[in-house]
């Protein structure tokens, strides 16, 4: 692999939980390149290449997917299923990262084939934390499937 | 014309004379019948015997009359003499009848034959002369009149009577050419005793005979009495039935029976249906769909089933009727009207289906609220932590933007919260309902946009009639409020937004408001969506996303609805509204005066 920069498709509404995710994650000095969407019909086309990213070269496969999903157009739902119906992407680990911590939302996302599903919490430290934990794992130990 | 007036007075005079004399016919007539007629008594036995003794003394009266008028022509003065006796005492026998004194009568009439009898023997040839057989006569009409007792001491006069007039032959007082001997008089006795047994005896049985055809006549008139009562304890039964028709049929399909107060609510009448059958009386579609089930429930089938007819549902209960041979004699068709029960299923399903509505709004309500109110929590959380380490780092400038950051969440988090109160309100209308041109509602909620409609430079177009519409006069100015700042929000940078409100079908009673943008458009997939809590099409778009929100539950609230038709990205949207019009009758609007928020509105 000539490109060894791991690449994370975030797929955020909210500018605020965007910044504080690329901040933590940039703290760490992982060498992971941030792709932020902010909503579902954007991330579709991002992993689908359409629309504005329709050239491969401007779309390359991310690593890991960090997904909301109450999420502005299509919902973070849709957009799992999506990328877990679609043959190209759906060894993608997709990791779901939300403020709902209702059960249905675990039990439908785990339906849906979600690789994780993480609970955004309250408070700076447990949310470094938990960003620590996610770039540790996600990043550096998880193995991907080759693109 | 002077014809019919000269008639008139003739008819007068002719009118008397003919009713007299069909008067004096009628009378005469009406004599002959009552003498004709035997007269009545109440007990039965005696009513049988005055009949009898009725008929024979006219018999004996005729053939009196005849004999004698025989024996005059003859010359025979003594035997029509004795006739003429006979019949005056026959003639009184008659009379003690109508006076209603039977026994007497009954004596009078036999002591007048054997006397007759008796008297023409001694003026003719004594035992031997042929009037002797006239006591077989008295015999056997005795055997008719008399009881037992009365009929042997009758017996034993005549053979007295007999005795005597054979002693008299003996003696040479009669005209006869024997001798009397005692030889004919036991033979007579021989002869009329037996008679005399045979006709008792036939008599008798006759009697038993008699009174057991009665007997019986009276259990069958018991019997079918019983039956007209129990059938008539059915016919009440069916006829009071409640809600309920009842019919019953053979295997003609022929009605046997139909009846019940629900019958004449099918327009159809228990007289026009008893004794025909389907196929005479019901229209062919009906036939077609009825005659299958008849014919089942006549083939053994016993089942039920739920059939509209009209405006009313019936539940039909198909019932074979089995006799004692374990065969379908009959088949029954119970049939209730259920129509009641079915409004009131249908308004329980409707109430359920609201609730379980209002519940699933409930809790996406508070699954969004939850999601939506975190937000800024997570975001005033997390850049506190770094405002912190920017504080020890000395970066003034990430400061800056960290603390502009927090600051936009606490905002947004009082709009949210905001928006939620507004929210909460809308379901509970703030004023009584009131008529209000629709022009009225428009032009106060572009007075409230004055400055933003300014700003943008819009354009609105407003019909110039509108309908009067009926429902919570400020609620429906923010219908208009939002929609039209909706408009203006999405309308794509353009210079000057065009924005147009008018309505459809205006003098209708269901008339059409729409809103009509030439902005940005809505992609179809989208339509239901933005009517959602908070939810936004667009993240970096301005509000809360509760704007639309509000105006559908505003909507909802008058009883009206609310969507949006638009073809797609760049095409302009149009937002379509029903509201109750007062030319119409309003819809009862959920009125809740309990605002526990007052009416001041904002928080």
């Amino acid at each position: 692999m000539t490109d060894t920069t791991l690449r994370v498709l975030l797929v955020e509404d909210n500018d605020d939980h965007a910044e504080l995710i690329r901040r933590t994650l940039g703290e760490e000095q992982w060498a992971a390149h941030i792709i932020h969407v902010s909503d579902g019909e954007s991330a579709l086309d991002y992993l689908h290449r359409r629309g504005a990213w329709i050239e491969p070269d401007q779309s390359p496969r991310p690593h890991v997917i960090l997904l909301d999903l109450r999420l502005p157009r299509i919902d973070g739902h849709d957009v799992l299923k999506s990328i877990k119906q679609s043959a190209d992407l759906r060894r993608i680990p997709v990791v779901v990262l939300t403020t709902s911590s209702a059960e249905r939302d675990v039990i439908r996302a785990y339906d849906a084939h979600a690789n994780s599903y993480l609970v955004k919490p309250f408070g700076f430290e447990e949310f470094r934390d938990l960003m620590r934990d996610v770039g540790d794992y996600w990043l550096t130990r998880n193995t991907v499937a080759p693109a | 014309m002077g014809a019919s007036v000269e008639q008139l007075p003739a008819e007068r005079l002719i009118t008397p004379a003919i009713t007299l004399h069909e008067g004096l016919i009628r009378t005469m007539k009406r004599m002959l019948a009552n003498v004709l007629q035997p007269p009545r008594f109440n007990d039965e036995e005696q009513m049988r015997i005055a009949q009898i003794q009725h008929l024979m003394l006219l018999v004996c009266l005729g053939i009196a009359g005849v004999a004698t008028v025989i024996n005059i022509l003859l010359g025979r003065s003594l035997p029509a003499t004795a006739l003429l006796i006979s019949g005056g005492g026959t003639l009184i026998a008659l009379f003690l009848l109508y006076a209603r004194r039977l026994h007497l009568s009954i004596f009078v009439l036999l002591s007048v034959l054997i006397g007759l009898t008796a008297s023409l023997q001694i003026i003719g040839r004594g035992a031997h002369d042929t009037v002797t057989s006239l006591y077989a006569a008295v015999i056997v009409i005795g055997s008719l009149l008399l009881n037992r007792r009365a009929f042997i001491a009758m017996g034993i006069v005549i053979l007295l009577v007999l005795a005597a007039i054979v002693a008299a032959e003996a003696y040479g007082w009669t005209h006869s050419s024997y001798d009397g001997e005692p030889g004919d008089w036991f033979d007579l006795a021989a002869i009329l005793t037996l008679t005399a047994f045979v006709a008792r005896l036939l008599n008798e049985k006759l009697q038993h005979s008699y009174a057991l055809a009665r007997k019986s006549a009276e259990m069958l008139e018991l019997q079918a009495e019983a039956l007209r009562a129990s059938e008539e304890r059915y016919r009440i039964l069916a006829a009071n039935l409640p809600d309920s028709a009842v019919l019953i049929f053979d295997h003609d399909l022929r009605y046997m029976l139909a009846d019940g107060p629900e019958l004449a609510a099918t327009g159809y009448s228990k007289e026009a249906l008893e004794g025909r059958t389907i196929y005479e009386t019901l229209p062919p579609e009906l036939v077609q769909r009825v005659e299958g089930n008849i014919r089942a429930v006549l083939n053994g089938k016993r089942f039920t089933a739920e059939i509209p007819y009209g405006d009313r549902v019936y539940h039909y209960h198909y019932v074979p009727l089995i006799d004692s041979q374990g065969r379908v004699k009959y088949g029954m068709v119970l049939a209730r009207n259920v129509t009641a029960q079915h409004q009131a299923q249908a308004e329980r399903e409707r109430l359920i289906a609201e609730l379980e509505q209002r519940n699933a709004e409930l809790e996406r309500f508070t699954y969004t609220v939850s999601h939506d109110l975190r937000s800024p929590l997570i975001t005033i959380q997390g850049f506190l932590g770094y405002l912190e380490r920017d504080l020890q780092e000395g970066n003034t400038e990430r400061m800056q933007n960290d603390i502009q950051r927090i600051s936009a969440a606490v905002r947004k988090m009082e709009r949210l919260l905001n928006d939620l109160l507004e929210l909460s309100r809308v379901g509970r209308l703030r004023a009584e309902p009131q008529c209000v041109p629709f022009n009225v509602v428009v032009q106060e909620a572009l007075e409230l946009l004055a400055g933003r409609i300014a700003e943008r430079q819009a354009r609105i177009s407003v019909a110039e009639h509108m309908p009067v519409v009926h429902g919570d006069r400020n609620r429906l100015v923010e219908v208009v409020q939002n929609l039209v700042d909706n408009a203006i929000k999405f309308c794509d940078n353009q210079s000057m937004p065009n924005i147009e409100i008018g309505v459809i079908n205006e003098s209708s009673d269901a008339p059409l408001f729409f809103v009509r943008d030439h902005g940005i458009g809505i992609e179809p997939q989208y339509h239901e969506q933005i009517f959602g809590l908070f939810n936004k099409l667009d993240p970096h778009s301005e509000g809360t996303g509760v704007g639309l929100a509000i105006v559908r539950r505003i909507i909802d609230v008058h009883g009206g609805r609310i969507w949006v038709d638009s073809h797609g990205k760049g095409a302009g949207a149009t937002f379509y509204f029903t509201l109750p019009v007062a030319h119409t009758h309003p819809r009862e609007v959920n009125h809740d005066r309990h605002d526990a928020q007052g009416s001041s509105g904002g928080g």
